[in-house]
């Protein structure tokens, strides 16, 4: 089961590029997510294997935004979505990078699989605020995070892009798993039953 | 072993007498007795719930019985009395003897009836139960949780179900009115009946149980064949099955029971079923196995079962002994041993009773039951029964509940298990303090830990304390094993106590941004020797540094700068030296923890304890690791609240998205303060254990405690991380200070100017002073620091106030004031004449400057000179006469830029005059004719001709020289110096034109010939070309005028020629003009006949289609389609005309 956190901006289409990827539906009305909601897509082929991807969508909105479960624990790969045509949904990836990185605490924040995802490229392209170039070196700087233009409404690049979260994110769980098993070993020397830790 | 219930013998039989059935109602307790005999006794009320039971039941006992006998009626029934019970809202007394139920009044204890279909009776079963029917629909979502309101119609129901045969005769009361019975069929005889739900009955017969749906008559098998019917694990159906299989329980008791023994648990809404020592739970609403109950084990079968709130209660097959279970965690809390027990009378009294005695079973009061819980530290017991229990019974529930939690917590934390005592700690919203007690000051950040053993000594007493001893031994036993390289401890001892004081900290030059610093005093020291009088503060100091320089894998003797320092962190921590990290992690929170112990310091010595060391580390990080899950908790939860108390979000928002209901008050009064306890104690572990989101953390709204994080930041040089810290806190002046120094010392990557620029781009106008303030120096390194800082493409940038910044620039050089004023002219187009005004003049001052050094034609002067031309021409937005007045009068580089000035302030003629005489370019000055020539503007109609009397008429050469016109002479220092001054008019401009206006050009043979008024020959070659090509756009008699008397004709033969064609032209256009015009005069008069030509006669007889009056000699309207009305009946009739049109044209659609 890989666990993928999906995050940014209200209103840059998290909601929508989920529905599109797990269901390939697509709906032009707006609601907003309230607190977290998860969707799972069976059977993914990820080289050669099938795997199960867990897709949490979150509130964008302040007022919605989940306080109850630390749902970002235990996250594989973290997708950060921004609106192409919409700068401030851009500039705010930094933070929400951030935060996650505070939320889900990983051991290694800098091999920790982020991917980037502009959505909403069937808009006019006279409306977009944020180039491709600042994207890609927004992406560079952060240590060259996949980038995609995506657009959930035509499916532009959706199915690219999941793929290679899902494969980010299968890779992130190996390691982890593999740094798990050799960080924190079961302390032998200690009569206490010291039991399950955080790992 | 908790006391929930205290024994208290009530009822004592004389042996001949024997108890067959007891059933307890309000405050009565009924006894039926195997002769038949019922006895009625009075329960005093007193004695049962509100009299703290706290002293031993043997004083209950001599203090009087609880019960009094009422009555005692001697064949009540003809047989025993096998079964009694209840209907309380029927006030029906049911009792069952001889095979048959019978029927008495509850209060006066009259027989009311003989159920006669009852015969063969064996079992019955009664249920009383408040039935509410809404009157309203509530959604759904409402309906589940709602309680009933007085809104809905209550109405009592109470069932009777007697077993006999293979019958089941269910009777219905709905108030005290017996309203119905109904037979249903079952396949054998039933044992047992239990209601599991008021309208649903477990049947229990020989091999199995049905559900008895009353209301739909329906009976529905739960087992199959002695397996349970419906996909169930394993486990569960071997329970079941054995449940199921009752033929073969070999248990007495059970067999004398009939059946398994079933109760229900109001709590959840399941039903226990139990045979010998299995058992398994139903859901009372559905009747399937719940799968997620795990079963209860009995250590001896129970041969009665019961529940009273919140308990179950069970009677072991012996019958010697009640056990009283906590039907969530199962735990036997209490066990009772009595002489044989055969009757159990579960529900709100609970009595017991064997054939000759009853007990009441007096229910402590649940406070003293949750005291002596946590005195036996049995803290899971505690939590799950506050957790059962209604607010009525606790006083402040929910904050003991909390408390209690709390205490779980620490417990789990004191047996190592960090995770699920962190997890305990977030769901209850702990307050930080609390949970942080629990690490080493260099975590929480308490201050002075003066008390030997840390802070586990803040743990509650009692619980494990043995687990408590062995954690606390091991951490002191910790020892101090020195740098990693494995240099003996003891010598590493020595020198960190000696290095304390020698050794320049790492942060030698920092100092001077941390307040207590004095001139170039290490810090460290320095705070040494404050920390003498308050010893902890120095220890702690010394921790730390101990800690810095473990994490140093080199040592460094000599005054090691914080970039070495900061360079081996940042390999120490991101390396794959991840062992030594988490030793000096061990030594680190050992150093915290025993801090003032002198035990630590002899323990120093002992090599011997190098091993377990480095495996203890791994704990001991593992429970800061764990302590992050509190943390991002509680900082998540502060900071939600934190916007609830600002108004950004509601209290609505926030319960939408929770489950519990969060409160201000749920971490601790002051928000604020909660929140940077939170934060810095996540900062330190971040330090600790994942140095890399450290970063994230401080770029993020946090609050942080500034000293904390500049102590520990500046500690380990992660400067980068300061400095975003200070940037999200807007702490500009920390962040551009420390900038500054970092600057200054080299090998960091913060060295040179470069960040402290990068910082500045990042400041707006609001910080405008700081940007000043830090960016001289940059800027004085390099100018093109200042492009960066005040020219970049950021908002930020264009934020900063232009004229402050131009003034700014302006004190710094002026190179970069015209690249400032040109980038906001040119790039940010601003149409402020200021700066337009002050390019032009930087400009000037920049050809001025330049000319003194280069020669003219050099590029360095050449270069703005035609910047300034191109300003003059592009911009609309400068003033021209103030620009004209800075202008040196006599310098021939400004003539083109002169010429352009003039023509905007509308003086052609002495633009003209620039390019006649100074330039002495024809072509430009025919140019410049042409792009102002505009016969529209009196002022430049006249432009050719001034021309030409410029090139026919010179002003003198004294008036030409002044105006510095004179190619010869040129521009020199004392000339500029002497032109600054020239004003717009010169005095000598007015000489000029005095003349003039007097007619003085016109006859220039009269004039005084003397030197002073000499002219310059007349350019008649220029005239003639300027006739030729223009001649059009001047006055033929004018130019004519001008031109000298011997002018030879055939010269003049284009102008003539041209001025010919132009005035010929201008004759065709206008007879075209004329005979269109014409044309338009007759088609107009056309038009008019048309028009006159529409006329209505109007007679005596015509009347008014509107008033139907006659028209007579009124005014009248006439309608195109030739109506004639009364003016007056005009409105109405278009009205009516309208209309119609208007029908008609919808007809048409």
């Amino acid at each position: 089961m890989l666990k993928v956190i999906i995050l940014g901006d209200s209103g840059v289409g998290k909601t929508s590029l989920m529905q599109q990827y797990v269901s390939k539906k697509f709906s032009n009305q707006y609601k907003a997510t309230i607190g977290a909601d998860f969707l799972t897509k069976q059977d993914v082929r990820v080289d050669d294997r099938n795997v199960t991807m867990q897709l949490w969508d979150t509130a964008g909105q302040e007022r919605f935004q989940s306080l109850g479960v630390a749902f970002y624990r235990g996250a594989d790969c973290c997708v950060l979505v921004y609106d192409v045509n919409n700068a401030k949904s851009f500039e705010a990836l930094d933070s929400w990078r951030d935060e996650f990185l505070i939320q889900a605490s990983p051991r290694d924040p800098e091999s920790f699989p982020f991917v980037v995802l502009g959505n909403k490229i069937d808009v006019e392209e006279s409306k977009r605020a944020v180039s491709q170039k600042r994207a890609l070196a927004f992406c560079q700087a952060k240590g060259n995070i996949p980038y995609f233009e995506t657009s959930a409404k035509e499916a532009i690049n959706v199915d690219q892009a999941f793929e290679v979260i899902a494969r980010n994110a299968l890779v992130q769980e190996e390691s982890e798993e593999y740094s798990s098993d050799f960080s924190d070993p079961i302390n032998i020397h200690l009569d206490n039953d010291r039991g399950g830790c955080c790992s | 072993m908790l006391r929930a219930f205290t024994p208290v013998p009530v009822v004592d039989l004389s042996s001949k007498e024997r108890i067959q059935s007891i059933y307890s109602s309000d405050d009565k307790l009924f006894v039926g007795l195997a002769s038949g005999t019922l006895k009625v006794y009075q329960i005093d009320d007193s004695l049962s719930l509100s009299e703290p039971d706290t002293s031993s039941p043997k004083k209950e006992s001599t203090g009087g019985s609880p019960v009094k006998l009422i009555t005692s009626i001697e064949k009540f029934t003809k047989g025993s009395v096998d079964q009694l019970s209840g209907l309380e809202d029927a006030r029906v007394l049911v009792a069952l003897s001889n095979g048959y139920v019978y029927l008495y009044d509850l209060d006066t204890l009259a027989l009311q009836e003989r159920l006669h279909r009852t015969k063969g009776a064996v079992v019955f079963a009664t249920s009383s139960e408040l039935k509410f029917h809404s009157l309203f629909n509530y959604p759904p979502s409402t309906a589940n949780d709602r309680r009933p309101s007085t809104a809905d119609i209550q109405r009592s129901v109470s069932r009777l179900v007697v077993a006999a045969k293979k019958k089941l005769h269910c009777y219905e009361w709905q108030g005290a009115e017996l309203i119905g019975s109904r037979e249903i069929s079952v396949s054998e005889r039933p044992r047992s009946l239990t209601f599991i739900k008021p309208d649903k009955i477990l049947c229990g017969l020989v091999v199995e149980y049905f559900l008895v749906d009353i209301p739909a008559s329906t009976v529905s098998p739960i087992f199959a064949a002695g397996r349970p019917i419906g996909a169930i694990d394993n486990v569960l159906a071997g329970v079941a099955a054995n449940i199921g299989n009752i033929a073969s329980s070999a248990s007495a008791s059970a067999r004398r029971q009939g059946c398994a023994l079933a109760t229900r648990l109001p709590e959840d809404e399941s039903v226990v079923l139990v045979n010998e020592f299995s058992s398994a739970f139903l859901s009372a609403d559905t009747g399937t196995f719940l799968k997620t109950k795990r079963p209860i084990k009995f250590r001896d079968v129970p041969a009665m079962l019961g529940y009273s709130y919140p308990f179950v209660i069970s009677v072991t097959a012996s019958s010697k002994r009640l056990e009283v279970r906590n039907p969530k965690t199962y735990t036997l809390l209490q066990q009772i041993s009595f002489p044989t027990l055969q009757h159990l009378n579960d529900g709100k009294l609970p009595f017991v009773a064997s054939s000759r005695q009853v007990w009441k079973l007096s229910l402590r009061p649940f406070e003293a039951q949750l005291d002596f819980l946590i005195e036996q530290n049995q803290l899971d017991e505690a939590v799950s029964l506050i957790e059962q229990l209604d607010d009525v019974f606790i006083e402040d529930r929910i904050n003991k509940l909390k408390d209690l939690k709390m205490r779980k917590a620490e417990l789990l934390f004191g047996k190592y298990k960090f995770s699920q005592s962190m997890t305990l700690f977030s769901e209850v919203s702990a307050p930080p303090e609390r949970v942080l007690a629990l690490y080493p000051p260099a975590i929480s950040g308490m201050e002075y830990p003066n008390h030997k053993d840390g802070p586990t000594e803040e743990e509650p007493e009692g619980p494990e304390p043995k687990g408590e001893e062995t954690t606390e031994q091991k951490k002191e036993e910790q020892p101090i094993t020195g740098p990693a390289e494995g240099e003996s401890s003891e010598k590493a001892n020595g020198e960190i106590a000696t290095d304390t004081n020698v050794l320049p900290p790492p942060v030698a030059d920092m100092n001077a941004t941390l307040p207590q610093a004095q001139g170039s005093i290490p810090i460290a020291a320095d705070a040494i020797s404050i920390a003498d009088s308050t010893n902890a503060e120095a220890q702690r100091k010394r921790d730390l540094e101990i800690f810095d320089r473990f994490l140093r894998p080199t040592k460094s003797n000599s005054s090691s700068s914080k970039v070495d320092n900061s360079n081996a962190i940042g390999k120490g921590s991101r390396g794959a030296d991840t062992s030594s990290l988490s030793d000096s992690l061990a030594n680190f929170l050992s150093f915290g923890k025993a801090s003032t112990t002198k035990t630590m310091r002899s323990g120093l010595g002992d090599p011997d304890f190098l091993g377990p060391e480095s495996m203890d580390a791994r704990t001991l990080a593992k429970a800061v690791r764990c302590l992050l899950i509190y943390l991002i908790d509680a900082r998540r939860k502060i900071s939600r609240l934190a916007s609830v108390q600002s108004g950004t979000i509601t209290k609505a928002d926030l319960d939408l998205v929770s489950k519990e209901s969060m409160t201000a008050t749920a971490f601790g009064a002051d928000l604020e303060r909660e929140a940077c306890v939170v934060d810095t104690a996540l900062l330190r572990c971040y330090m600790l254990i994942n140095p890399q989101l450290v970063g994230p953390l401080v770029r993020l709204a946090n609050h942080c405690d500034k000293k904390v994080v500049r102590e520990q930041l500046m500690m380990y040089g992660k400067w980068s991380e300061l400095i975003d810290f200070y940037y999200a806190k807007k702490l500009h002046g920390d962040a551009l200070g420390l900038l500054k120094q970092l600057s200054e010392s080299k090998k960091t990557a913060f060295s040179g100017p470069e960040p402290t620029v990068q910082y500045l781009q990042k400041l707006g106008n609001e910080n405008i002073d700081l940007v000043f303030e830090y960016a001289k120096e940059p800027i004085k390194i390099n100018e093109q620091f200042g492009i960066d800082i005040f020219m970049a493409n950021t908002p930020e940038a264009e934020s900063l106030s232009r004229p402050r910044v131009e003034k700014f620039v302006l004190s710094i050089s002026r190179s970069l004031t015209i690249k400032y004023l040109e980038y906001v002219v040119f790039e940010l187009g601003d149409l402020s004449p200021e700066f337009h005004n002050d390019l032009a003049l930087a400009y000037l001052e920049d050809v001025k400057s330049n000319a003194q050094l280069y020669s003219l034609d050099d590029e360095m002067v050449q270069q703005p000179v035609r910047k300034l031309l191109k300003l003059l021409r592009e911009s609309k937005q400068y003033k021209p006469e103030k620009i004209l007045r800075a202008m040196p009068r006599d310098s021939t580089l400004f003539m083109e830029s002169k010429a352009i000035l003039f023509s905007r302030i509308g003086e052609h003629r002495r633009a003209l005059e620039i390019f006649v005489f100074s330039i002495k370019d024809y072509g430009k000055a025919q140019d410049y004719c042409m792009s102002v020539y505009d016969t529209d503007a009196p002022n430049s109609k006249t432009v050719f001709y001034t021309l030409l009397e410029l090139y026919l008429r010179p002003p003198p050469t004294k008036y030409i020289a002044a105006h510095g016109y004179n190619k010869a002479s040129a521009f020199s220092r004392r000339g500029s110096d002497a032109s600054l001054d020239t004003g717009l008019s010169p005095p000598s401009s007015a000489e000029y034109l005095r003349p003039q206006q007097n007619g003085f050009y016109k006859s220039p043979s009269t004039s005084s010939m003397n030197d002073a008024y000499e002219h310059p020959p007349m350019n008649l070659e220029a005239a003639l070309d300027l006739l030729s090509n223009h001649g059009s756009r001047l006055s033929a008699i004018d130019a004519l005028e001008l031109l000298p008397s011997d002018t030879n004709m055939t010269s003049l033969g284009q102008f003539f020629e041209s001025h010919l064609r132009e005035t010929n032209t201008t004759i065709s256009r206008d007879r075209i003009s004329a005979a269109l015009l014409k044309t338009e005069l007759v088609r107009t008069q056309q038009t008019l006949l048309k028009l006159r030509s529409k006329n209505v006669s109007i007679s005596d007889t015509k009347t008014c289609p509107v008033c139907l009056k006659r028209l007579g000699s009124s005014v009248i309207s006439v309608f195109p389609d030739r109506t004639v009305v009364h003016y007056g009946c005009a409105k109405s009739y278009k009205e009516t005309v309208d209309s119609k049109n208007q029908v008609r044209h919808n007809v048409d659609e």
